[in-house]
């Protein structure tokens, strides 16, 4: 083996890619000669020094944490229609993040869902143990009477009826560690319920709308109270009931 | 629907190479905000085929998921050219005075052992990462990058010739 023949087995050599037979003919030859040694200690030289974790970049706690929200919506609600706004919040996240406002905006998402999550739950819960309500009437007066002393505030209680809703009771519930009214509703049998806490920001917002399970979720905040519709109806249904319910309000 | 069982899974499989995700992006890339882009869609992409996933190397098949999705970032966006050949290499043959290669790679600081390989040419570049970064096997990179193992074999000899050359002349600037 000359100088040139060796120099296309250098590499393989190097990086343990030649079989026994090739191995021993690279030997012999860096045996004896010392330029081509040279070479091969400069090449393991500079491969070592490649290896330095000092030339890797890793990957940015905040990227993590993005992809794992990303990852949760979109193993949670494939068809989501939030999801394009969600990329143009991220894309803001990023940049927003000096000025430490993004943080609150990427959080205030994440707190909408866990709500969702947890409205859902709960609407779940009420029906499988046959207990829709705590206190049953059809007459929205009554209903805004039993709410009395129980909250801090006064959940509205609408009449319906025009929109096809049948008032059924109320129930106190526990949504994310805080006290929240229900107002339950029927329609064809299902029913419509809708959630009314304290919200974690005040203001007006529009009416946004999630899919978790077979529930559909219309909400939106008004003044310092958040509204959750839940039902199983249509997502149409569910949005205009929202729609009525925020105009009444 | 809380936590599918396929997303617990994912999370378990694949998220553990997130950092080596990101490496290749980063160097592929090269600048932060575009290997964020491209690790995002990566892994979106990778939890959407993930029913796909035969089993086996885990790294492998997402580290080769982002390599696609570099590749096809790149070629919508073309602004980002990267368009840096590498020169004939001055071989090193017997007659040609061998480099003081261990003392210059000990004395350059890593950013500019860094800007040295972010001189090589994609293809050179990519072969060299998952060779000296991921520790692959030749067999695994022509996988990977889908060549043949013989230019793998090449790509990586030249790769590693530019920069002992390029270390070499930096030295040689300098002093």
């Amino acid at each position: 083996m000359n100088c040139r023949e060796l120099e296309a087995l250098l590499h393989p050599y190097l990086d343990g890619e030649l079989d026994a037979a090739q191995r021993r003919d690279v030997d012999a030859h860096l045996s004896g000669c010392p330029v081509c040694s040279r070479q091969l200690q400069d090449f393991r030289t500079l491969s070592a020094a490649l290896k330095s974790p000092e030339l890797r970049y890793p990957a940015g706690d905040l990227l993590k944490q993005r992809l794992k929200f990303q990852l949760r919506e979109a193993a949670g609600r494939p068809a989501r229609p939030r999801w394009p706004r969600f990329a143009a919040a991220a894309a803001v996240t990023l940049v927003a993040l000096a000025v430490g406002w993004g943080v609150q905006h990427h959080e205030a998402e994440e707190q909408d869902d866990a709500m969702v999550e947890a409205v859902v739950d709960q609407q779940a819960d009420a029906v499988s143990h046959g207990h829709p309500t705590d206190f049953a009437s059809s007459d929205p007066a009554a209903v805004g009477a039993w709410f009395k002393g129980k909250l801090a505030y006064a959940p509205p209680v609408p009449d319906l009826s025009a929109q096809g809703f049948a008032l059924v009771g109320a129930r106190l519930e526990k949504v994310e560690d805080q006290s929240a009214a229900a107002v339950v509703y029927q329609r064809d049998g299902e029913y419509l319920t809708v959630f009314v806490c304290a919200a974690t920001e005040s203001g007006d917002t529009d009416l946004d709308e999630d899919t978790e399970d077979d529930y559909h979720v219309a909400y939106w905040t008004q003044g310092t109270l958040s509204f959750w519709v839940v039902s199983k109806l249509d997502p149409k249904a569910v949005r205009r009931a929202g729609e009525e319910l925020r105009r009444a309000g | 629907m809380g936590t599918p069982g396929k997303l617990g899974q994912f999370e378990q499989t694949v998220l553990p190479h997130l950092d080596a995700a990101y490496n290749l992006a980063r160097w592929l890339t090269r600048n932060d905000h575009d290997a964020e882009d491209v690790v995002q869609e990566a892994v979106l992409r990778a939890f959407r085929f993930f029913d796909t996933f035969q089993g086996g190397e885990s790294r492998h098949w997402l580290l080769k998921i982002v390599r696609n999705t570099f590749y096809t970032w790149y070629e919508k966006n073309r602004r980002h050219a990267q368009t840096e050949a590498l020169g004939d290499e001055v071989m090193d043959l017997p007659g040609n005075e061998p480099g003081p290669e261990e003392v210059l790679i000990k004395e350059h600081g890593a950013q500019t052992v860094r800007e040295a390989i972010q001189t090589l040419p994609l293809e050179f570049r990519e072969v060299l990462l998952l060779r000296e970064f991921e520790g692959y096997s030749y067999k695994e990179i022509a996988d990977i990058v889908e060549v043949p193992i013989g230019t793998v074999m090449s790509r990586l000899s030249r790769a590693r010739q530019h920069l002992r050359h390029r270390l070499a002349r930096v030295e040689g600037v300098n002093t």
